[in-house]
């Protein structure tokens, strides 16, 4: 907008007053008592920014800012369209609308009314922070009512069982009481959702096991529920070691405080205990103790016991697992003997873990000896394999075999008359046949088990004894076998997490056994040698739990006792009412 | 003789905060060898009391300075303690949050400690250098002083020009009137020269417009012009005046403004300070009631 | 001329407080009587109290008797209580009975009055007051009713053209406070005001250029005329002698400010005798009240007696004197029970007599005055071994034996033993400083202790006393400057030497160059020793009261000075001749060590400053400022202070929200800021003339005014720091009185200032709010300390 300003003074000396003239090319003409405005009027009755003059579309608005109503030809208005001759009285100046040009030109006329240029000092601006209005007072107020209302107030509503609650919780970026959660839950309660109140029972009472046991009906004690040991666990929560909203997530607390509290001196507690006591891994962890399985005959029954025994000091313990097998042979480098040649054997090939990868799977017969070691008494006829496992039925087996080779005469040395022709008309045995013939069968079966039991096939792994006054099958016995399945019941090993190093670097020498009597676990300072106390700082740092389980098998389930505090009031598991 | 608040008897408080300070750390070392830092800990509720107890002490800072009857030792002592127990206390936060943070009404409260003991560094720094700054620009002279010698000026020059042509009158009295100073909170902290002059040309009608006029520098331009064109020596002689007189004004007009910029710059700080502390007193709250009040 | 005549038994001058009182008492009496006053209207001075201003009845403990009843009130109260007691006592009154002259013939006294009347009286009263009458503009007119001589309340008039006469310090302030709503004209025989103080000069004089208040210089007024003023009102036309020729204003009222006539001009020519010549001074008056004039008495204000009640009871007692029952004055009373404790036997006027024999001090004083000290004092009997005072304290009076001895034990001298009629406290009561020694009670030790103020008072009026003060000072002096094994006939001789200087402000003891001829010894105030280095003097030391100024010069052996001495403030120095010091001294190793040490400490302090020529500015500074006599003056390090005026909100709500301390005002020097607040002067100006006695010092040096201030604003106008103001002190009303809507007694206006915070534990409010510690409060001797650390840490 273009705009040609002329400045007057009225009755400042007699005669028309001079006008001086200045060209404004502005897009809002501001109108004020202001140092900034662009018509400036020092009049105290106008304001600092009083009015403005836009050119819209054609017309010459006039917009009032204050409500100070400008008279236009005398009317008082609050905005109005400028037309010719328009005289806008301002304080004691007035401003006359001479000309709106057709190419847009405005000629303005300002009259100032007093003849003296009155000029007051810049204007009362303020000039301390002070006189600006600003104030900390209310600013503090603000911050902090602000900061309660969002954090305190709208949580605590949410935190009472309101019907609202849930869709304030379920709201983003409305403020519940997931704004008090320190951190985030582990993934495995993040089902929970933002149920706050699902193990946070009442308020200002700590979160009550029964919290835990509402989702966690099965778990075991640390000590047989029944025994007096119990009580000394009343003051335990199952918070103390399971630490929620941990920023590293972490669920147990894999510190090992808690246990050494009483394992560091466990006589103290009880004074027979067979337990030793434990303060670190890393200093004071006592060696392994084995859980060997060990036969004992008792009237003439052979009952196995497992013994517990001190591993890795002298005498060396041995397994008696009536079990005849080397490791060596089998782990020979060059190779073993199979059915299809020479073949190399890792420990893999027997050693199998079992679905959870943590632990072995027992080594069975069928899976991973039968097909070097197969049971055929005759070896150039695979169909002559004898079952495994049970005396008897082998024997049955035999005898099947010779009474069929019987009956087809195929057996040499029998004489013609008695072989009879074929699709010759039957005719049947006579008693005295059937006699020889039983006998024969069961000569030649009783012939063919001494064989195996007693010479090349069982005796490999088993070992046979005779019992002495008895015939038949029933004159041997093989010894039954049993293998420790877990040798370290108390500890739960994980082999998945070791499949990185190899077995023998733990079980030293495995490969070099010779007897399958030698015990080839590893002994505490094996594992000294990666894992350290629980603030190790140069081996892996390992506490307690990293091998070992509070909640114990077949002690009994936890139930809330009366003495742990507070009646949780858990809704739900998804603690919606 | 004068001591400054913050070497009150060879910083005796520093060195208790110090000590303070380092007693913590080392616990926390220590005890972090024993379990993982965390606020729920015993040392971490030591650490959060302690930490409690010094932002009560530090708030309270702010009563003790109203309270003038009280006999609690000299206000300097307790801003001493304030300015360095201050920096302690966001340590032993520190230490107390076990490095967990999150989204949350914890964090809220340890962000706006941060932020108070910020505004409060930035504080000490203003009282340590402005007070000198504003000692040596103002020289003997107080700011009324100044204000009056600038009103001075300003009359002066109203009457010199007052034997001049309208335009000269009209240009200084639209001088003074449009001469900014101080104003509004952003304005003040600038310290910049918003002055501005409607120029009108002299004789023959032509553009105009309101140029900035900082330091007088527009106006001492037109008047020098004023006086080339003009013939009359009396006139010339009384322009010659008006310059000079800008000229002072000039001068005075910027020692004002940058009095008020330094005023400004040591008192804004406060006013970050005090809302943020009290905040930070709410959020503290509401992270010990919650830890409470969700066991 | 003719003129009428009256007799009469007595005539009494000064309607005042003493005048109505014994008119009164005349009147009773069935005395015949006449009461001339020259104003129209009773009590004047009163009247020209400000508005409502409460009027204290000091000193409270001595007992009214007069027909006139008084008891503390608002000025209203009190003026309309005696105009009553005027009515009903039928007093006979003449008001605008203006006493020209009064001469006195073989058997009467006769009163010319400005009417041209003569009274005639065989006994005149004069209860003139000391204000005296205001000089009138005695030219035609004068008595318009639109003239007068005072200014009660600015606020009464607006929008009038006031015309005010004279150029002193009240012209200035009527023409002040009238400018805000008034046309104000200053007519000024001068061109300046030199008369004014120099705060009102500026003040006036910056009002002039704005055109506030109108001056016209060189001016006299010819005449006055009635005229109505330009709007209607009642006015006059003032008609002026200017450079200019004649000129005329019209205007609503004129205040004449010429100053008063001094009674004392007035009085000699009858042949009064006075004590003395100085200004102060007053007339020899008997025990009743007479003066050297047989059956001229004077009374009141003018006897020495500022206190209204004084003036009543003197009245009266006069009254009753001449209608021949002699009453005792007063006091007496009040004197029996003081002296009671003196065992001296019990008839007052005896026990007086004995006490004035005795004290040497009073030897040779008049019995009123003699009176009045007692009066003032306290008897204090002691237990032999009581503490008296101690060394270090500021006192507040000074004590003389009246019996037994006292003895005083100095830092480093030996025990001296003050016998009876001996004074102590001399010098204190002189320097304003410290008490050098302890002084404690010998065997049945009897003491008269005097307000130094009391005492000071004397001095000025009787020469007697400050002879004897001026002896006992010097040697005192010497004394603790000397050694024991100094013989006292050595100090007796150089006590002969010994001269007196008294300086002003800014002036010089010696100049670089002077001869050494004598030994000086600052006994009050201070001076600072500059050296002339190239053409501008530079400070370089200072000494206080008590020091020997120069040692290092008289050590020298220097025939001439090597600096200049000039006095901070007001000072005394004591002199004596060098070369009867050096003579009498030389062989005293002990003093000759002593002076070495402290020579010593002088030269470094020399070489120090010097070294620094800042801190000599620093120092001139504060020395030009007055910090010199301040005991305990507030610096504001303004490198530290942030501008929060902790101070000031501090000192005001520990004093009922009315601050004493002014921290923008005040001078600056190089960061240094002296705010206007109370520096507890040595010999406080302000305490120079209280009527009320109320200012006081204490022990710790502390200068403060009491809650008997009458809030006449004297000391206000005294203290040349502006640091006292009148203010009307809220009385706060408990919560519990607010809640019951107690009523809640009006403030009274009265002067206050800093009293250091004295009920506070912290010490002053001011230092302990400086949140940066920006202010400290610093005693005149720890300057020199201050003004090297400053340059020091730049």
């Amino acid at each position: 907008m273009r705009v040609v300003l002329r400045t007057g003074r009225v009755g400042r000396v007699a005669g028309r007053p001079r006008y001086r003239q200045a060209v404004l090319n502005v897009a809002t003409l501001t109108i004020g008592r202001g140092a900034d405005q662009l018509i400036q009027i020092p009049d105290a009755r106008l304001a600092i920014a009083h009015a403005t003059i836009e050119q819209r579309n054609g017309g010459l608005h006039l917009r009032v800012l204050v409500d100070e109503p400008v008279a236009v030809n005398e009317r008082p208005r609050n905005k109005a369209v400028l037309r010719r001759g328009h005289v806008l009285s301002l304080g004691h100046a007035r401003l006359t609308v001479e000309d709106i040009r057709r190419d847009g030109v405005v000629v303005l006329r300002l009259d100032l009314q007093t003849d003296d240029v009155s000029a007051e000092p810049p204007a009362a601006a303020a000039k301390t922070l002070q006189e600006t209005g600003l104030r900390a007072a209310p600013a503090s107020w603000m911050l902090a009512l602000g900061v309660l209302l969002l954090t305190l107030l709208l949580p605590l509503f949410t935190s009472w069982n309101t019907p609202l609650r849930a869709r304030l919780r379920d709201g983003a970026l409305v403020p519940s009481d997931a704004l008090w959660q320190p951190g985030p839950l582990h993934t495995v309660h993040q089902s929970i959702g933002g149920n706050c109140n699902a193990c946070h029972g009442t308020a200002f009472g700590r979160v009550a096991d029964r919290a835990c046991i509402t989702c966690h009906p099965a778990t075991q004690h640390h000590v047989p529920i029944e025994s007096p040991a119990r009580a000394r666990f009343a003051s335990m929560r199952c918070a103390d070691c399971h630490v929620e909203h941990a920023t590293p997530s972490r669920l147990v607390d894999t510190g090992s405080r808690s246990c050494v509290a009483c394992h560091a001196d466990l006589r103290k507690l009880d004074p027979n205990t067979p337990l030793q006591n434990v303060t670190d891994f890393g200093s004071g962890h006592p060696d392994f103790t084995l859980a060997l399985l060990e036969p004992e005959r008792a009237d003439g029954k052979v009952v196995w016991r497992t013994r517990m025994g001190p591993s890795g000091f002298r005498p060396r313990p041995e397994e008696h697992s009536n079990l005849k097998f080397s490791h060596q042979v089998h782990m020979d480098e060059h190779g073993i003997k199979s059915p299809t040649g020479d073949q190399r054997l890792t420990c893999g090939d027997c050693h199998q873990t079992d679905a959870s990868g943590r632990s072995m799977a027992p080594i069975r017969m069928q899976q991973h000896c039968a097909r070097c070691h197969s049971l055929q008494f005759d070896e150039n006829d695979s169909s002559t394999a004898v079952p495994h496992g049970d005396l008897k039925l082998m024997f049955t087996a035999l005898e099947e075999h010779f009474s069929r080779m019987f009956l087809q005469q195929i057996t040499p040395g029998a004489r013609p008359s008695d072989r009879r022709r074929p699709g010759g008309e039957q005719t049947v045995m006579t008693r005295d046949e059937q006699r020889r013939a039983l006998e024969w069968t069961t000569r030649e079966s009783l012939q063919a088990a001494r064989e195996l039991l007693e010479k090349r096939v069982c005796v490999e792994c088993h070992t046979v004894t005779r019992l002495p006054g008895l015939t038949g099958v029933e004159q041997w016995r093989v010894e039954d076998v049993k293998l420790t399945s877990s040798w370290m019941p108390r500890a739960q090993f994980n082999h998945a997490a070791h499949r990185s190093s190899d077995c023998v670097s733990c079980h030293t020498g495995a490969d070099q056994s010779r007897s399958s009597s030698d015990v080839l676990m590893p002994d505490i300072k094996q594992c000294r040698s990666c894992h350290g106390g629980s603030h190790e700082r140069t081996r892996l740092a390992s506490g307690c739990t990293m091998c070992h389980r509070l909640h114990l098998p077949g002690r009994g389930d936890i139930v809330d006792p009366a003495e742990h505090a507070g009646p949780a009031v858990i809704t739900s598991m998804t603690g919606v009412p | 003789m004068h001591q400054s608040f913050l070497n009150i008897q060879r910083y005796r408080y520093a060195l208790y905060a110090g000590l303070l300070a380092a007693a913590c750390t080392v616990s926390y070392v220590v005890d972090s060898w024993r379990e993982r830092p965390a606020g729920d800990t015993v040392l971490g509720y030591t650490l959060g009391g302690i930490a409690t107890a010094l932002v009560l002490f530090l708030m309270s800072y702010g009563i003790r300075r109203r309270s003038f009857h009280a006999r609690a030792g000299a206000t300097k002592r307790w801003l001493s303690m304030h300015v360095y127990l201050g920096v302690c206390v966001l340590l032993v936060a520190t230490l107390h949050s076990g490095m967990q943070f999150g989204w949350n009404v914890h964090t809220l409260a340890y962000g706006l400690l941060c932020m108070v003991v910020l505004s409060g560094s930035w504080g000490v720094y203003a009282y340590i250098r402005y007070p000198t700054l504003i000692a040596r620009e103002r020289g003997a002279v107080s700011r009324e002083e100044l204000l009056r010698r600038l009103a001075a000026a300003d009359a002066q020059a109203l009457a010199v020009a007052a034997g001049l042509d309208l335009e000269v009158r009209d240009l200084i009295a639209d001088a003074i009137r449009r001469t900014r100073l101080g104003g509004t909170v952003w304005a003040q902290l600038r310290g910049r020269d918003e002055s501005t002059l409607l120029l009108m040309p002299i004789r023959e009608p032509g553009y105009s417009e309101l140029v900035s006029n900082r330091g007088q520098q527009a106006l001492i331009a037109q008047l020098a012009q004023y006086q080339t064109t003009t013939r009359d020596t009396g006139a010339q002689h009384r322009l010659h005046q008006l310059l000079q007189i800008s000229g002072d004004k000039a001068v005075v007009l910027r020692r004002l403004q940058r009095d008020i910029q330094i005023q400004g710059l040591m008192q804004f700080w406060l006013y970050l300070h005090v809302p943020l502390s009290f905040g930070m007193l709410a959020a503290l709250a509401v992270h010990i009631l919650s830890v409470f009040y969700y066991r | 001329m003719d003129s009428i005549d009256f007799d009469f038994e007595v005539a009494i001058l000064g309607a005042g407080p003493g005048g109505l009182s014994a008119a009164a008492r005349a009147a009773q009496r069935g005395l015949s009587h006449v009461l001339l006053e020259a104003a129209e209207q009773h009590a004047n001075t009163i009247q020209q109290y400000q508005r409502r201003k409460h009027v204290m009845a000091e000193p409270s403990m001595l007992p009214l008797r007069s027909d006139i009843a008084f008891e503390a009130g608002r000025r209203e109260e009190i003026l309309a209580g005696w105009q009553d007691g005027i009515r009903q006592s039928n007093v006979n009154v003449r008001y605008c009975a203006e006493v020209v002259k009064i001469t006195r013939s073989a058997k009467a006294f006769s009163i010319e009055l400005k009417s041209g009347d003569i009274v005639r009286a065989n006994r005149v009263i004069l209860a003139l007051g000391i204000q005296g009458n205001p000089r009138r503009l005695s030219v035609p007119g004068d008595d318009h009713s639109c003239i007068q001589t005072s200014l009660e309340c600015a606020d009464d008039y607006e929008q009038e053209t006031i015309m005010i006469v004279g150029a002193g310090d009240s012209a200035i302030e009527n023409a002040m406070a009238l400018s805000r709503g008034n046309r104000v004209i200053i007519v000024n025989r001068g061109d300046g005001f030199p008369r004014a103080k120099d705060g009102n000069a500026q003040r006036i004089g910056k009002a002039i250029e704005s055109g506030a208040v109108q001056c016209i210089y060189g001016a006299a007024v010819l005449r006055v005329e009635n005229t109505a003023s330009s709007d209607g009102r009642p006015g006059c036309r003032v008609v002026l002698k200017t450079p200019a020729g004649e000129v005329s204003h019209r205007c609503h009222r004129v205040i004449t400010r010429l100053g008063a006539v001094a009674p004392r001009r007035f009085i000699e020519p009858i042949g009064v005798r006075y004590v003395a010549r100085d200004a102060d001074a007053l007339p020899e008056l008997s025990a009743r009240y007479e003066t050297s004039v047989p059956g001229l008495f004077i009374i009141g204000a003018l006897g020495g007696y500022p206190l209204i009640k004084q003036a009543l009871n003197q009245g009266y007692e006069v009254i009753e004197h001449l209608s021949g029952n002699s009453v005792e004055p007063a006091d007496h009373a009040i004197l029996a029970a003081k002296l009671d404790a003196v065992p001296f036997g019990h008839d007052v006027d005896a026990t007086l007599d004995l006490i004035r024999e005795r004290v040497r001090m009073l030897h040779g004083v008049n019995q009123l005055v003699l009176r009045e000290q007692v009066m003032a004092s306290a008897v204090r009997v002691l237990e032999a071994g009581n503490e008296i005072y101690l060394r270090g304290e500021y006192l507040d009076s000074v004590f003389n034996v009246l019996q037994g001895e006292v003895y005083l034990y100095g830092s480093d001298t030996p025990r001296m033993t003050i016998c009876a009629g001996q004074l102590i406290g001399a010098l204190t009561l002189i320097s304003g400083r410290p008490s050098e020694a302890t002084a404690i009670a010998g065997p049945d030790c009897v003491l008269l202790e005097t307000p130094q103020l009391m005492v000071k008072k004397l001095m000025r009026s009787e020469p007697s006393v400050r002879k004897f003060v001026d002896r006992v000072y010097i040697l005192r002096s010497l004394k603790y400057l000397l050694t024991e094994n100094t013989d006292s006939r050595t100090i007796y001789r150089l006590a002969r030497s010994a001269r007196i200087h008294s300086l002003d402000p800014g002036q010089a003891l010696f100049r670089e160059g002077d001869p050494v001829d004598r030994v000086y010894l600052v006994r009050r105030g201070s001076v600072t020793l500059s050296r002339r280095v190239d053409r501008n003097d530079t400070v370089i030391a200072y000494c206080a009261a008590g020091s020997i100024v120069d040692s290092v010069g008289e050590a020298s052996g220097e025939a001439c000075r090597a600096v200049t001495a000039t006095a901070t403030v007001a000072t005394e120095a004591v002199s004596l001749d060098h070369a009867t010091f050096v003579r009498e001294l030389r062989d005293d190793a002990e003093l000759t060590k002593q002076l070495q040490a402290q020579r010593a400490q002088q030269l470094e302090q020399y070489a120090h400053m010097q070294a620094r020529p800042a801190a000599g500015n620093i120092l001139s500074f504060l020395m030009s400022h007055g910090v010199g006599e301040a005991t305990n003056v507030l610096v504001i390090d303004e490198t530290l202070c942030i501008g929060c005026d902790q101070c000031e909100t501090a000192c005001a709500s520990t004093h009922q929200n009315v601050s004493r301390l002014d921290r923008r005002a005040g001078p600056t020097y190089h960061s240094l800021h002296l705010p206007t607040s109370c520096r507890h002067c040595e010999h406080p100006h302000c305490m120079s003339d209280c009527p009320a006695d109320a200012i006081h010092k204490l022990p710790n040096g502390e200068v403060s005014i009491d809650d008997t201030c009458i809030g006449c604003g004297n000391c206000e106008e005294n203290c040349p720091y502006g640091v006292i103001q009148m203010a009307e002190v809220p009385v706060s009303a408990g919560f519990i009185d607010r809640l019951l809507g107690r009523t809640v007694p009006e403030p009274v206006k009265t002067a206050v200032k800093c009293d250091l915070c004295a009920d506070m534990k912290s010490g002053p409010a001011c230092v302990n709010a400086c949140p940066t510690g920006a202010a400290i409060r610093i005693h005149a001797e720890d300057v020199v300390q201050l003004a090297a650390k400053r340059v020091a840490s730049g």
